[in-house]
C-alpha cells in the first residue's frame, strides 16, 4: 500500500468569524500530483499554508509522511518543499546569494546544487543582477530552484504558472512530469489555469468556499466527464418536451445561448434530427462534446 | 539553530548598509573630535577640546543610544520586506529558531558595531584632545557596560515589534509608545503622584536617562548603575519572550 504523503483530516479554519476551510480532508498518496482545483477564495493556498505551518487550524489534523501524529511536523517539512503566495527573497541580494543564503541555513553541504537548480529553472546568466530588479516570472522561476535544492519528496506550489511566459510554462511542465517521474517527487499543485493542470495532474481535490466537494483520481474523473450532445436549437421549451416525451430523456441542462446539453442517448443524434425536423423545431447544430474541467467543477459547485 | 545563525551572518555581512553604516558613524565620531581638536588648537580658552567633554557626549546621552539601537535594527531588518523567514518555516525550521537566532546574531552584530565604535571614539578623544585626566574614560567605559541591558532591551523591542507586527510602520510607532513615551508619561505623572515616579523608574529610558545625568556630576551610585542593569535585563527577557509567545502564533504571510 503505498505511502499517504499528506493526511488531512476534519480541517477547521477561520480568521476571525470567517470559516475559510470548513471540515476539509485531504489525501495525497506518493507518486501522485495531486491538483486542487477551486475559485478566488476557496481556500486553496489557506489549505497549503496549513501544510508548510505558515498558518494553524481551528481543529483538524494534519499529518506528513505517513506520520503516526500531528507533532514534530517541523521535521517532516524538511522533506517538503513549498512556494506559496508570492516568493520571498532578500531582494538586494542576487539570485546566487539567495541560494547560497538558503544552503547554508538548510545544511546542504554541495554548492554545486545552486548552479544546478538555477539552470533547471533558467536563471544561470542573472549574474549580479539583484533579486530586485528580477521580473514576476523571474522570481517565480527561483522560488521553484529554492523549492527543489533541497531534492524535496513532496513539492507544494500554489499558482507556480503566475507570471510565467508560454515557454516557462512549457518548461516548468516538463520540469514536473520529469521529477514525478523520475525521481517519485510528490507534487501538490494549484491553478486557476485549468487546462495547464489537466496535462499533468493524477488525481484532484475540487474545493469551494471552503469545503471540499471531492477528490479523485484523473482516470475517474474522465469518466465522469462524460461526452454529451451540444443542441443548437431555436425553441429549446419545445425540444426539451419531446426528447421528455418521445424519448424518455431527462438529463439534459438549458443554457442561456440556446443550447441543450444532453448526457444521456448521445448516440441518437440521428433520431433527435428525425423527430425535431418532424416537430418543425430549426436545429442550428448537433454535435458531440465532452465536458471540460472547469464545466465539470461548476457543475460540481451548482450540485453541492 | 548553528545553521540558520551562519545563514543570518551570510546575510548580514553582504548587507552593504550596515558596513555605510558604521563608515558613517566612523566619519561622524572622527567630525567631532576633529573639530573640538581644531578649536582647541586655534582659540584661545576653548572650553570644549578635552576629553570630558568630548566623552561626556556620550555617557551623558545614554537614552539617544536607545534610538540608535532601535534604528540599526530597522536597518538590519529592512532588508526582509517580503518576509524570507517564510520559506525557513516551510522547510520546517522551528520559529523560535527563526526568532531567537535572527536576533542573537544582530544582537552580536549590534555588541560588536557598539564596542568598536566606543573603542574609536575613546581611540580619537584620547590621540586628538586634552586630557582632562578626571577619570572621564573610566566613566566612560562604566556608562557603556551599564547600559548595554539596557540597549540590548531596545534592540530587543524593536525586534520584536518587527518581527510581529503586519507592516514597519506599526513596528516602530509600538516601539517609541512602549519604550519611550509611556515611560515619559508615567515620569510626568510621577512629579506630582508619587507612585507615577516609581513605575517610571522600571523602565531602561528612565533609568538610563537618570544614570546618564548622574555622569556629569560623576556621581553615579551602585543604585543607579543596578537599576540601569536590572531594568535593561528584564525588558530584555519580557521582550524575548513576548515575541516568542507572539511569532509561535503570526499568521506568516
Amino acid at each position: 500500500m503505498k505511502e499517504t504523503v499528506v493526511k488531512m483530516e476534519h480541517i477547521t479554519k477561520k480568521y476571525k468569524e470567517n470559516v475559510v476551510l470548513d471540515d476539509v480532508s485531504l489525501h495525497i498518496v506518493r507518486g501522485e500530483i495531486y491538483g486542487l482545483v477551486g475559485n478566488n477564495g476557496a481556500g486553496k493556498t489557506t489549505l497549503m499554508r496549513l501544510i508548510a505551518g505558515h498558518s494553524f487550524a481551528e481543529k483538524g489534523t494534519i499529518r506528513l509522511f505517513d506520520s503516526s501524529d500531528n507533532k514534530n511536523l517541523n521535521e517532516y517539512r524538511r522533506r517538503t518543499g513549498a512556494l506559496i503566495e508570492e516568493p520571498a527573497f532578500l531582494l538586494n541580494m542576487t539570485a546566487e546569494q539567495n541560494l547560497e543564503y538558503f544552503r547554508i541555513q538548510y545544511g546542504i553541504p554541495e554548492k554545486k546544487r545552486i548552479h544546478e537548480v538555477l539552470s533547471m529553472v533558467g536563471l544561470s546568466d542573472t549574474g549580479k543582477k539583484k533579486v530586485q530588479q528580477f521580473s514576476l516570472g523571474m522570481k517565480q522561476r527561483l522560488g521553484i530552484a529554492l523549492c527543489m535544492m533541497h531534492s524535496p519528496e513532496l513539492l507544494i506550489l500554489d499558482e507556480p504558472i503566475n507570471g510565467l511566459d508560454p515557454a516557462g510554462i512549457l518548461e516548468l511542465r516538463q520540469m514536473l512530469l520529469k521529477l514525478n517521474q523520475k525521481y517519485n517527487t510528490t507534487i501538490l499543485i494549484s491553478s486557476h489555469i485549468l487546462a495547464e493542470l489537466e496535462n499533468i495532474v493524477t488525481c484532484y481535490g475540487f474545493l469551494s468556499r471552503g469545503k471540499m466537494l471531492e477528490e479523485i483520481t484523473s482516470q475517474a474523473l474522465a469518466q465522469k466527464c462524460a461526452s454529451f450532445l451540444n443542441i443548437a436549437v431555436d425553441q429549446p421549451e419545445k425540444l426539451c418536451r419531446l426528447l421528455e416525451r418521445e424519448l424518455g430523456y431527462y438529463n439534459f441542462k438549458v443554457y442561456p445561448d440556446r443550447c441543450i446539453h444532453l448526457y444521456e442517448g448521445i448516440e441518437e443524434g440521428n433520431r433527435i434530427c428525425e423527430l425535431a425536423i418532424k416537430e418543425n423545431i430549426s436545429l442550428h447544430g448537433l454535435e458531440k462534446r465532452r465536458m471540460s474541467l472547469e464545466n465539470y467543477y461548476m457543475k460540481l459547485v451548482e450540485e453541492c | 539553530m548553528l545553521n540558520y545563525m551562519k545563514s543570518e551572518i551570510y546575510r548580514i555581512v553582504r548587507d552593504k548598509r550596515l558596513w555605510i553604516l558604521l563608515l558613517a558613524f566612523s566619519l561622524l565620531l572622527a567630525a567631532v573630535v576633529a573639530v573640538l581638536a581644531f578649536f582647541q588648537n586655534y582659540e584661545v580658552n576653548f572650553p570644549y577640546g578635552n576629553t570630558k567633554f568630548a566623552l561626556s557626549n556620550i555617557y551623558a546621552s545614554l537614552t539617544m543610544l536607545m534610538f540608535v539601537a532601535g534604528g540599526f535594527i530597522l536597518l538590519l531588518n529592512d532588508g526582509d520586506k517580503t518576509h524570507v523567514y517564510k520559506n525557513s518555516i516551510a522547510f520546517g525550521v522551528k520559529r523560535s529558531t527563526v526568532l531567537l537566532g535572527k536576533f542573537l546574531v544582530q544582537a552580536v552584530t549590534a555588541i560588536m558595531s557598539c564596542l568598536l565604535l566606543a573603542a574609536l571614539y575613546s581611540l580619537l578623544c584620547s590621540s586628538f584632545l586634552v586630557h582632562s585626566d578626571v577619570g572621564e574614560f573610566v566613566v566612560y567605559w562604566k556608562a557603556i557596560l551599564s547600559a548595554s541591558l539596557g540597549l540590548l532591551s531596545a534592540l530587543a523591542g524593536v525586534y520584536m515589534f518587527v518581527m510581529i507586527a503586519d507592516t514597519m510602520s506599526f513596528a516602530m510607532i509600538s516601539s517609541v509608545v512602549i519604550m519611550m513615551a509611556v515611560p515619559v508619561i508615567f515620569s510626568l505623572f510621577g512629579r506630582r503622584i508619587g507612585v507615577f515616579k516609581v513605575v517610571s523608574k522600571l523602565f531602561p529610558y528612565i533609568a538610563l536617562g537618570d544614570y546618564s545625568s548622574h555622569t556629569l556630576t560623576f556621581e553615579v551610585t551602585g543604585i543607579d548603575t543596578m537599576l540601569a542593569l536590572l531594568t535593561g535585563g528584564c525588558w530584555l527577557a519580557g521582550f524575548l519572550a513576548y515575541g516568542l509567545v507572539m511569532f509561535n502564533k503570526k499568521e506568516i504571510k
